[in-house]
Protein backbone atom coordinates (compact mmCIF):
# COMPACT_ATOMS: atom_id res chain seq x y z
CA UNK A 1 0.00 0.00 0.00
CA UNK A 2 2.74 2.47 0.65
CA UNK A 3 4.20 1.69 -2.61
CA UNK A 4 1.17 2.53 -4.39
CA UNK A 5 1.33 5.76 -2.07
CA UNK A 6 4.86 6.37 -2.90
CA UNK A 7 4.08 6.46 -6.81
CA UNK A 8 0.98 8.62 -6.22
CA UNK A 9 3.27 11.18 -4.23
CA UNK A 10 6.17 11.11 -7.13
CA UNK A 11 3.43 11.83 -9.83
CA UNK A 12 2.56 14.65 -7.90
CA UNK A 13 5.70 16.34 -8.10
CA UNK A 14 5.72 17.54 -11.95
CA UNK A 15 3.03 20.33 -10.74
CA UNK A 16 5.87 22.97 -9.72
CA UNK A 17 3.85 25.85 -8.55
CA UNK A 18 6.70 28.25 -9.83
CA UNK A 19 6.28 31.96 -10.45
CA UNK A 20 8.16 34.21 -12.90
CA UNK A 21 10.68 35.84 -11.31
CA UNK A 22 10.65 39.66 -11.92
CA UNK A 23 14.17 40.31 -10.99
CA UNK A 24 16.10 40.40 -14.16
CA UNK A 25 19.27 41.93 -12.50
CA UNK A 26 20.71 41.27 -8.50
CA UNK A 27 24.49 41.86 -8.22
CA UNK A 28 27.00 44.60 -6.73
CA UNK A 29 23.98 46.55 -4.76
CA UNK A 30 22.15 47.23 -7.69
CA UNK A 31 18.33 45.40 -8.86
CA UNK A 32 16.60 45.80 -11.40
CA UNK A 33 13.10 44.37 -11.89
CA UNK A 34 10.49 44.56 -14.91
CA UNK A 35 7.30 44.19 -13.60
CA UNK A 36 4.19 43.77 -16.09
CA UNK A 37 0.47 44.79 -15.67
CA UNK A 38 -1.43 43.66 -18.92
CA UNK A 39 -4.90 43.06 -18.79
CA UNK A 40 -7.75 42.69 -22.13
CA UNK A 41 -11.32 41.94 -21.94
CA UNK A 42 -13.32 41.77 -24.37
CA UNK A 43 -16.75 44.01 -23.36
CA UNK A 44 -20.32 44.89 -23.54
CA UNK A 45 -20.74 48.36 -21.51
CA UNK A 46 -23.10 50.29 -20.20
CA UNK A 47 -23.67 51.96 -23.54
CA UNK A 48 -26.60 51.11 -26.00
CA UNK A 49 -24.76 52.95 -28.43
CA UNK A 50 -21.57 50.86 -28.55
CA UNK A 51 -21.02 47.57 -29.46
CA UNK A 52 -19.26 45.16 -28.06
CA UNK A 53 -15.42 45.87 -28.21
CA UNK A 54 -12.02 44.62 -27.08
CA UNK A 55 -10.29 46.84 -24.71
CA UNK A 56 -7.34 47.17 -22.82
CA UNK A 57 -6.33 48.25 -19.40
CA UNK A 58 -3.29 48.97 -18.10
CA UNK A 59 -0.65 47.41 -20.30
CA UNK A 60 1.85 48.97 -18.23
CA UNK A 61 5.58 47.93 -18.28
CA UNK A 62 7.42 49.31 -15.13
CA UNK A 63 11.22 49.42 -14.75
CA UNK A 64 12.58 49.66 -11.42
CA UNK A 65 15.83 50.12 -10.10
CA UNK A 66 17.09 50.13 -6.54
CA UNK A 67 20.98 50.78 -5.51
CA UNK A 68 22.04 49.71 -1.73
CA UNK A 69 23.51 52.72 -0.81
CA UNK A 70 24.76 50.93 2.33
CA UNK A 71 23.90 51.90 6.18
CA UNK A 72 20.51 50.70 5.84
CA UNK A 73 19.98 53.52 2.69
CA UNK A 74 18.48 52.53 -0.62
CA UNK A 75 18.08 55.12 -3.80
CA UNK A 76 15.42 54.04 -6.29
CA UNK A 77 13.36 55.05 -9.47
CA UNK A 78 10.77 53.65 -11.73
CA UNK A 79 9.51 54.47 -14.76
CA UNK A 80 6.14 52.86 -15.40
CA UNK A 81 5.32 53.03 -19.65
CA UNK A 82 1.07 51.91 -20.18
CA UNK A 83 0.42 51.11 -23.61
CA UNK A 84 -3.28 50.74 -23.21
CA UNK A 85 -4.10 54.19 -25.00
CA UNK A 86 -1.76 53.26 -27.76
CA UNK A 87 -3.41 49.54 -28.29
CA UNK A 88 -6.65 51.37 -28.58
CA UNK A 89 -5.65 53.18 -31.15
CA UNK A 90 -6.09 56.70 -29.37
CA UNK A 91 -2.38 57.84 -29.47
CA UNK A 92 0.44 57.00 -31.79
CA UNK A 93 2.84 55.95 -29.00
CA UNK A 94 3.11 54.96 -25.09
CA UNK A 95 2.01 56.75 -21.90
CA UNK A 96 4.60 57.46 -18.95
CA UNK A 97 2.18 56.69 -16.05
CA UNK A 98 4.84 57.07 -13.55
CA UNK A 99 8.21 58.29 -13.40
CA UNK A 100 10.35 59.02 -10.23
CA UNK A 101 13.35 58.77 -7.77
CA UNK A 102 13.92 58.51 -4.69
CA UNK A 103 15.59 57.56 -1.18
CA UNK A 104 14.47 55.26 1.46
CA UNK A 105 16.01 54.67 4.76
CA UNK A 106 14.67 51.60 6.94
CA UNK A 107 10.69 52.07 6.21
CA UNK A 108 10.37 55.50 5.27
CA UNK A 109 10.81 56.33 1.38
CA UNK A 110 10.85 59.61 0.00
CA UNK A 111 10.57 60.34 -3.77
CA UNK A 112 10.36 63.08 -6.32
CA UNK A 113 8.44 62.70 -9.74
CA UNK A 114 5.30 61.76 -11.79
CA UNK A 115 3.12 59.11 -9.74
CA UNK A 116 0.10 58.56 -7.54
CA UNK A 117 -0.58 61.31 -4.51
CA UNK A 118 -1.26 59.65 -1.25
CA UNK A 119 -5.02 59.44 -1.56
CA UNK A 120 -4.85 56.83 -4.68
CA UNK A 121 -3.93 54.43 -1.36
CA UNK A 122 -7.63 55.05 -0.49
CA UNK A 123 -10.75 52.89 -1.15
CA UNK A 124 -11.60 49.13 -0.97
CA UNK A 125 -13.54 48.87 -4.25
CA UNK A 126 -13.24 45.64 -6.26
CA UNK A 127 -14.29 46.54 -9.92
CA UNK A 128 -12.27 45.61 -12.59
CA UNK A 129 -14.56 48.74 -14.45
CA UNK A 130 -15.94 51.13 -12.53
CA UNK A 131 -19.99 51.10 -12.91
CA UNK A 132 -21.41 53.76 -15.42
CA UNK A 133 -21.35 56.95 -13.43
CA UNK A 134 -19.39 56.24 -10.64
CA UNK A 135 -16.06 56.95 -9.20
CA UNK A 136 -13.68 54.65 -7.02
CA UNK A 137 -14.18 57.04 -4.37
CA UNK A 138 -14.09 60.94 -3.44
CA UNK A 139 -9.78 60.89 -4.13
CA UNK A 140 -9.92 59.35 -7.47
CA UNK A 141 -13.23 61.66 -8.45
CA UNK A 142 -11.02 65.19 -7.39
CA UNK A 143 -7.34 64.45 -8.41
CA UNK A 144 -5.07 60.45 -7.48
CA UNK A 145 -2.08 61.47 -9.37
CA UNK A 146 0.25 64.32 -10.53
CA UNK A 147 3.10 65.47 -12.20
CA UNK A 148 5.20 67.26 -9.91
CA UNK A 149 4.48 65.29 -6.74
CA UNK A 150 6.74 65.15 -3.66
CA UNK A 151 5.88 62.40 -1.85
CA UNK A 152 6.88 60.49 1.59
CA UNK A 153 5.74 56.95 2.36
CA UNK A 154 6.36 55.61 6.17
CA UNK A 155 6.12 52.12 7.29
CA UNK A 156 5.88 51.28 10.70
CA UNK A 157 4.47 47.71 10.83
CA UNK A 158 1.02 48.77 12.86
CA UNK A 159 1.20 52.02 10.98
CA UNK A 160 1.09 52.93 7.91
CA UNK A 161 1.53 56.73 6.92
CA UNK A 162 1.87 58.62 3.51
CA UNK A 163 2.15 62.04 2.66
CA UNK A 164 2.02 63.97 -0.82
CA UNK A 165 2.30 67.21 -2.27
CA UNK A 166 1.83 68.01 -5.64
CA UNK A 167 2.75 71.79 -7.41
CA UNK A 168 1.30 74.25 -7.95
CA UNK A 169 4.66 74.47 -10.89
CA UNK A 170 2.97 77.85 -12.28
CA UNK A 171 5.07 78.86 -15.58
CA UNK A 172 5.82 75.23 -16.57
CA UNK A 173 4.30 72.82 -19.07
CA UNK A 174 3.13 71.07 -16.20
CA UNK A 175 1.24 73.69 -14.07
CA UNK A 176 -1.78 73.05 -12.26
CA UNK A 177 -3.53 73.31 -9.40
CA UNK A 178 -1.67 71.71 -6.44
CA UNK A 179 -2.72 69.46 -3.99
CA UNK A 180 -1.74 68.06 -0.39
CA UNK A 181 -2.61 64.50 0.45
CA UNK A 182 -2.94 62.66 3.47
CA UNK A 183 -2.97 58.68 4.01
CA UNK A 184 -3.06 56.55 7.19
CA UNK A 185 -3.78 53.09 8.12
CA UNK A 186 -3.35 50.81 10.39
CA UNK A 187 -4.50 47.38 11.38
CA UNK A 188 -5.83 45.10 14.05
CA UNK A 189 -5.54 41.70 13.38
CA UNK A 190 -7.80 40.95 10.74
CA UNK A 191 -9.23 44.49 10.99
CA UNK A 192 -7.55 47.62 8.68
CA UNK A 193 -8.71 50.95 8.78
CA UNK A 194 -7.70 54.04 7.08
CA UNK A 195 -8.20 57.16 6.73
CA UNK A 196 -7.60 60.12 4.09
CA UNK A 197 -7.36 63.72 3.90
CA UNK A 198 -6.78 65.47 0.55
CA UNK A 199 -6.73 69.45 0.10
CA UNK A 200 -7.05 70.16 -3.64
CA UNK A 201 -6.60 74.11 -4.52
CA UNK A 202 -8.90 75.99 -6.15
CA UNK A 203 -11.51 72.26 -6.06
CA UNK A 204 -12.20 70.89 -3.11
CA UNK A 205 -11.30 69.56 -0.07
CA UNK A 206 -12.38 65.89 0.51
CA UNK A 207 -11.94 63.37 3.13
CA UNK A 208 -12.92 59.68 3.84
CA UNK A 209 -12.74 56.48 5.87
CA UNK A 210 -12.56 52.81 5.13
CA UNK A 211 -12.98 49.74 7.17
CA UNK A 212 -11.55 46.10 5.51
CA UNK A 213 -12.09 42.78 7.79
CA UNK A 214 -10.26 39.85 6.68
CA UNK A 215 -12.20 36.76 7.96
CA UNK A 216 -10.25 34.10 5.88
CA UNK A 217 -12.62 32.70 3.05
CA UNK A 218 -14.68 36.50 3.45
CA UNK A 219 -13.66 40.00 3.19
CA UNK A 220 -16.22 42.72 3.94
CA UNK A 221 -14.84 46.31 2.84
CA UNK A 222 -16.37 49.49 3.22
CA UNK A 223 -15.51 53.28 2.51
CA UNK A 224 -16.91 56.48 2.58
CA UNK A 225 -15.48 59.59 1.31
CA UNK A 226 -17.15 63.06 0.97
CA UNK A 227 -15.76 66.51 -1.17
CA UNK A 228 -16.54 69.87 -0.26
CA UNK A 229 -16.31 71.17 -3.51
CA UNK A 230 -14.85 74.70 -3.17
CA UNK A 231 -17.34 77.47 -4.64
CA UNK A 232 -20.91 75.69 -3.86
CA UNK A 233 -22.47 74.62 -0.82
CA UNK A 234 -23.22 71.33 -2.51
CA UNK A 235 -21.05 68.17 -0.81
CA UNK A 236 -20.10 65.28 -3.13
CA UNK A 237 -20.38 61.36 -1.19
CA UNK A 238 -19.17 58.14 -2.31
CA UNK A 239 -19.86 54.99 -0.45
CA UNK A 240 -18.37 51.30 -1.31
CA UNK A 241 -19.58 48.27 0.17
CA UNK A 242 -17.66 45.17 -0.95
CA UNK A 243 -17.65 41.34 0.15
CA UNK A 244 -15.08 38.58 -1.30
CA UNK A 245 -15.46 35.31 -1.03
CA UNK A 246 -12.86 33.00 -1.83
CA UNK A 247 -14.07 29.95 -3.11
CA UNK A 248 -10.70 28.02 -3.63
CA UNK A 249 -7.14 28.51 -3.57
CA UNK A 250 -7.67 29.70 -7.21
CA UNK A 251 -11.40 30.72 -7.78
CA UNK A 252 -12.28 34.42 -6.02
CA UNK A 253 -15.85 36.47 -5.89
CA UNK A 254 -16.32 39.70 -5.33
CA UNK A 255 -19.47 41.75 -4.90
CA UNK A 256 -19.55 45.15 -4.92
CA UNK A 257 -22.19 48.05 -4.57
CA UNK A 258 -21.33 52.10 -4.89
CA UNK A 259 -23.15 55.11 -4.33
CA UNK A 260 -22.52 58.60 -5.66
CA UNK A 261 -24.55 61.45 -4.77
CA UNK A 262 -23.74 65.27 -5.42
CA UNK A 263 -26.97 66.36 -3.80
CA UNK A 264 -28.22 66.94 -7.36
CA UNK A 265 -28.06 63.35 -8.63
CA UNK A 266 -27.85 60.52 -7.14
CA UNK A 267 -26.15 57.25 -8.40
CA UNK A 268 -26.64 53.16 -7.12
CA UNK A 269 -24.38 50.89 -8.86
CA UNK A 270 -23.53 47.54 -8.11
CA UNK A 271 -21.14 44.87 -9.37
CA UNK A 272 -19.83 40.94 -9.53
CA UNK A 273 -17.14 39.39 -10.75
CA UNK A 274 -14.91 36.21 -10.29
CA UNK A 275 -11.30 35.60 -10.80
CA UNK A 276 -9.76 32.42 -11.20
CA UNK A 277 -6.06 32.12 -10.80
CA UNK A 278 -3.98 29.09 -12.70
CA UNK A 279 -2.63 26.97 -9.87
CA UNK A 280 0.27 26.70 -11.69
CA UNK A 281 1.42 30.35 -12.20
CA UNK A 282 -0.67 32.48 -9.71
CA UNK A 283 0.46 35.62 -12.24
CA UNK A 284 -2.08 34.90 -14.54
CA UNK A 285 -6.00 35.52 -14.17
CA UNK A 286 -9.23 34.87 -16.35
CA UNK A 287 -12.29 37.24 -14.99
CA UNK A 288 -16.01 38.18 -15.87
CA UNK A 289 -17.56 40.67 -14.25
CA UNK A 290 -21.34 41.96 -14.81
CA UNK A 291 -22.13 45.73 -13.43
CA UNK A 292 -25.43 47.80 -13.10
CA UNK A 293 -25.64 51.73 -12.48
CA UNK A 294 -28.70 53.99 -12.60
CA UNK A 295 -26.67 56.10 -14.91
CA UNK A 296 -25.65 53.41 -17.79
CA UNK A 297 -28.61 52.23 -20.68
CA UNK A 298 -28.07 48.38 -19.85
CA UNK A 299 -25.84 46.04 -17.66
CA UNK A 300 -22.08 46.11 -18.48
CA UNK A 301 -20.87 42.79 -19.21
CA UNK A 302 -16.61 41.93 -19.85
CA UNK A 303 -14.62 39.06 -19.43
CA UNK A 304 -10.73 38.86 -19.66
CA UNK A 305 -7.31 37.95 -18.73
CA UNK A 306 -4.50 39.56 -16.61
CA UNK A 307 -1.63 39.01 -16.51
CA UNK A 308 0.57 40.14 -13.70
CA UNK A 309 4.59 39.76 -13.07
CA UNK B 1 22.29 -16.52 -7.88
CA UNK B 2 25.64 -15.62 -6.39
CA UNK B 3 25.61 -12.49 -8.73
CA UNK B 4 22.64 -11.43 -6.86
CA UNK B 5 23.35 -11.72 -3.75
CA UNK B 6 26.38 -9.61 -4.39
CA UNK B 7 24.72 -6.61 -5.55
CA UNK B 8 22.09 -7.86 -3.09
CA UNK B 9 25.17 -7.00 -0.49
CA UNK B 10 26.22 -3.91 -2.44
CA UNK B 11 22.52 -2.28 -1.93
CA UNK B 12 22.36 -3.05 1.73
CA UNK B 13 25.74 -1.32 2.31
CA UNK B 14 25.48 1.78 -0.17
CA UNK B 15 22.44 2.14 -2.19
CA UNK B 16 18.97 1.38 -0.64
CA UNK B 17 17.08 3.50 1.28
CA UNK B 18 14.22 3.29 3.69
CA UNK B 19 10.91 2.52 1.92
CA UNK B 20 8.89 3.55 4.87
CA UNK B 21 8.74 7.37 3.35
CA UNK B 22 4.88 6.81 1.55
CA UNK B 23 4.16 9.59 4.39
CA UNK B 24 6.78 12.37 3.62
CA UNK B 25 5.36 14.55 1.48
CA UNK B 26 5.62 18.38 1.28
CA UNK B 27 2.66 20.75 0.73
CA UNK B 28 2.79 24.15 -0.32
CA UNK B 29 0.39 26.42 0.92
CA UNK B 30 -1.16 29.65 -1.22
CA UNK B 31 1.69 31.43 -2.95
CA UNK B 32 5.07 29.36 -2.13
CA UNK B 33 6.82 28.76 -4.86
CA UNK B 34 8.97 25.62 -4.93
CA UNK B 35 12.16 25.17 -7.34
CA UNK B 36 14.54 22.11 -5.75
CA UNK B 37 14.04 19.33 -3.77
CA UNK B 38 17.26 17.88 -2.11
CA UNK B 39 19.60 19.61 -4.78
CA UNK B 40 17.16 18.58 -7.81
CA UNK B 41 15.53 21.47 -9.73
CA UNK B 42 12.10 20.51 -10.12
CA UNK B 43 10.70 20.69 -14.25
CA UNK B 44 8.48 23.68 -14.78
CA UNK B 45 5.35 24.00 -17.24
CA UNK B 46 3.28 20.60 -16.45
CA UNK B 47 0.08 20.55 -14.16
CA UNK B 48 -1.37 23.23 -15.79
CA UNK B 49 -5.05 23.10 -14.13
CA UNK B 50 -4.14 20.99 -11.56
CA UNK B 51 -4.23 22.23 -8.19
CA UNK B 52 -1.85 19.78 -6.53
CA UNK B 53 1.10 21.41 -4.77
CA UNK B 54 2.43 18.40 -3.24
CA UNK B 55 5.88 16.50 -2.97
CA UNK B 56 7.81 13.92 -2.00
CA UNK B 57 10.28 13.47 0.45
CA UNK B 58 13.05 11.58 1.81
CA UNK B 59 13.27 10.32 5.08
CA UNK B 60 15.04 11.80 7.67
CA UNK B 61 16.96 14.99 6.66
CA UNK B 62 15.56 17.09 3.54
CA UNK B 63 16.58 20.30 2.04
CA UNK B 64 14.34 23.08 -0.12
CA UNK B 65 14.79 25.85 -2.08
CA UNK B 66 11.53 28.11 -1.94
CA UNK B 67 10.44 31.51 -2.26
CA UNK B 68 6.89 33.31 -1.52
CA UNK B 69 4.71 35.18 -4.05
CA UNK B 70 3.00 37.70 -1.78
CA UNK B 71 0.41 40.55 -2.95
CA UNK B 72 1.78 44.18 -2.19
CA UNK B 73 -0.78 46.97 -2.22
CA UNK B 74 0.17 49.84 -4.38
CA UNK B 75 -2.26 52.46 -4.50
CA UNK B 76 -5.56 50.90 -5.24
CA UNK B 77 -4.13 47.83 -7.17
CA UNK B 78 -1.96 44.91 -6.14
CA UNK B 79 1.00 43.83 -7.67
CA UNK B 80 2.97 40.41 -7.31
CA UNK B 81 6.40 40.63 -5.49
CA UNK B 82 8.50 37.96 -4.78
CA UNK B 83 10.79 36.97 -1.63
CA UNK B 84 14.62 36.14 -1.88
CA UNK B 85 15.03 32.56 -2.22
CA UNK B 86 15.68 30.78 1.10
CA UNK B 87 17.37 26.96 1.53
CA UNK B 88 15.22 25.34 4.06
CA UNK B 89 16.39 22.35 5.88
CA UNK B 90 14.62 19.93 7.85
CA UNK B 91 13.93 16.44 8.68
CA UNK B 92 11.07 14.32 7.42
CA UNK B 93 9.61 11.96 9.44
CA UNK B 94 6.77 10.02 7.70
CA UNK B 95 4.15 12.34 7.76
CA UNK B 96 3.41 15.34 5.63
CA UNK B 97 4.89 18.52 6.19
CA UNK B 98 2.84 21.94 4.96
CA UNK B 99 5.30 24.84 4.33
CA UNK B 100 3.77 28.60 4.52
CA UNK B 101 4.56 31.93 4.83
CA UNK B 102 3.28 34.61 7.20
CA UNK B 103 0.66 37.26 6.09
CA UNK B 104 2.43 39.54 3.25
CA UNK B 105 0.80 43.06 2.15
CA UNK B 106 4.09 45.25 2.05
CA UNK B 107 7.32 45.80 0.46
CA UNK B 108 8.49 46.41 4.14
CA UNK B 109 6.99 43.02 5.48
CA UNK B 110 8.46 40.78 2.47
CA UNK B 111 11.46 42.68 3.63
CA UNK B 112 10.98 41.39 7.52
CA UNK B 113 10.24 38.39 5.37
CA UNK B 114 13.41 38.15 3.97
CA UNK B 115 15.78 39.54 6.73
CA UNK B 116 13.47 36.82 9.22
CA UNK B 117 13.04 33.84 7.04
CA UNK B 118 10.26 33.05 9.20
CA UNK B 119 8.75 30.13 7.06
CA UNK B 120 6.33 27.61 8.87
CA UNK B 121 6.60 24.18 8.61
CA UNK B 122 3.96 21.93 10.24
CA UNK B 123 2.32 18.91 10.60
CA UNK B 124 -0.91 17.80 10.00
CA UNK B 125 -2.02 18.60 13.85
CA UNK B 126 -0.14 21.77 13.23
CA UNK B 127 2.85 21.09 15.27
CA UNK B 128 5.86 22.85 13.90
CA UNK B 129 8.81 21.39 12.46
CA UNK B 130 11.90 23.03 13.28
CA UNK B 131 14.26 23.88 10.34
CA UNK B 132 17.24 26.19 9.30
CA UNK B 133 17.04 28.58 6.57
CA UNK B 134 19.24 30.71 4.78
CA UNK B 135 18.47 33.37 1.93
CA UNK B 136 20.48 32.01 -1.60
CA UNK B 137 23.19 34.32 -2.60
CA UNK B 138 22.70 34.70 -5.99
CA UNK B 139 24.49 37.63 -8.20
CA UNK B 140 24.15 38.55 -11.73
CA UNK B 141 21.67 38.28 -13.83
CA UNK B 142 18.36 36.00 -12.66
CA UNK B 143 17.45 34.85 -16.12
CA UNK B 144 17.96 30.86 -16.53
CA UNK B 145 19.89 30.19 -13.19
CA UNK B 146 21.45 27.15 -12.65
CA UNK B 147 19.60 26.46 -9.27
CA UNK B 148 21.41 22.98 -9.02
CA UNK B 149 24.33 24.32 -9.82
CA UNK B 150 23.41 27.34 -7.09
CA UNK B 151 22.22 24.65 -4.61
CA UNK B 152 25.69 22.58 -4.85
CA UNK B 153 27.89 25.88 -4.48
CA UNK B 154 25.66 26.79 -1.19
CA UNK B 155 26.25 23.35 0.32
CA UNK B 156 29.95 23.49 0.19
CA UNK B 157 29.43 26.98 2.96
CA UNK B 158 29.37 26.66 6.36
CA UNK B 159 26.07 28.50 6.27
CA UNK B 160 23.20 27.05 8.38
CA UNK B 161 21.02 25.35 6.20
CA UNK B 162 24.07 23.97 4.51
CA UNK B 163 23.97 20.17 3.63
CA UNK B 164 27.69 18.79 3.02
CA UNK B 165 27.39 16.76 -0.24
CA UNK B 166 28.20 13.43 1.53
CA UNK B 167 24.49 14.14 3.13
CA UNK B 168 22.27 15.15 0.20
CA UNK B 169 21.47 11.80 -0.90
CA UNK B 170 20.24 9.52 2.07
CA UNK B 171 22.31 6.95 2.59
CA UNK B 172 20.41 3.34 2.69
CA UNK B 173 19.36 1.85 5.26
CA UNK B 174 16.84 -1.06 3.89
CA UNK B 175 18.66 -4.32 4.13
CA UNK B 176 18.20 -7.08 1.49
CA UNK B 177 17.76 -10.50 3.09
CA UNK B 178 19.07 -13.78 2.13
CA UNK B 179 15.56 -14.86 1.47
CA UNK B 180 14.88 -12.36 -0.83
CA UNK B 181 14.07 -13.39 -4.70
CA UNK B 182 15.68 -12.19 -7.26
CA UNK B 183 12.63 -10.29 -8.58
CA UNK B 184 12.17 -8.70 -4.83
CA UNK B 185 15.56 -7.36 -5.29
CA UNK B 186 14.97 -6.37 -8.75
CA UNK B 187 12.09 -4.92 -7.46
CA UNK B 188 13.87 -2.72 -4.59
CA UNK B 189 16.00 -1.48 -6.87
CA UNK B 190 13.55 -0.35 -9.68
CA UNK B 191 12.36 1.80 -6.31
CA UNK B 192 15.34 3.00 -5.41
CA UNK B 193 16.55 4.37 -8.38
CA UNK B 194 12.82 5.60 -9.59
CA UNK B 195 13.27 7.56 -6.06
CA UNK B 196 16.79 9.10 -6.66
CA UNK B 197 15.70 10.28 -10.07
CA UNK B 198 15.12 13.80 -10.72
CA UNK B 199 11.40 14.39 -11.20
CA UNK B 200 11.64 14.92 -14.86
CA UNK B 201 13.83 12.00 -15.46
CA UNK B 202 11.00 9.84 -13.19
CA UNK B 203 8.77 11.47 -15.74
CA UNK B 204 10.81 10.42 -18.83
CA UNK B 205 11.20 6.86 -17.49
CA UNK B 206 7.04 6.42 -16.80
CA UNK B 207 6.47 7.67 -20.44
CA UNK B 208 8.49 5.26 -21.81
CA UNK B 209 7.00 2.25 -20.12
Amino acid sequence: MKKIALTLALSTAVFAQTSTAATLYDGDGLTYKLKGDWQIQLRDSASESKDPDVEFDDLELKNTVTYDLGNNLQAFGQLDFSFDKAAENQQSGDKLEEAYMGLKYDGVAFRVGKMNTSGDEFGVEAAYEKPAGTNEDQFEAMVDAGDDVLRVDADFDIVYLSVSHELESTGNTSQGDASTDLYVSTNFDALALAAAYQIYDNNSDSWGVSAQYDAGFVNLGADYSVSDIDGSDLDETTYNLVIRFEASQTTDFALGYVNVDDEIEKVDAWYANVSYRFPSQKNVTLFAEISDSDAGDESDILAGMQIKF
Amino acid sequence: MKSTHTLAVFLSIALLPSLGFAENILKLDEGVNLFAINGRELPKGSGFFSTKGEFSLSEGTNQILVSYTAEIKNGNSDELEESELSVITFTASDQPITISAPGISSSRQIEAFNNQRNWSLTTPDNAPIRYTANLLPLQGFRLGVDYEKELSEFNQTPAAAAIPPTETTALPTETINAHDTEQTVILKMLQHWYKLASPATQETFKASL
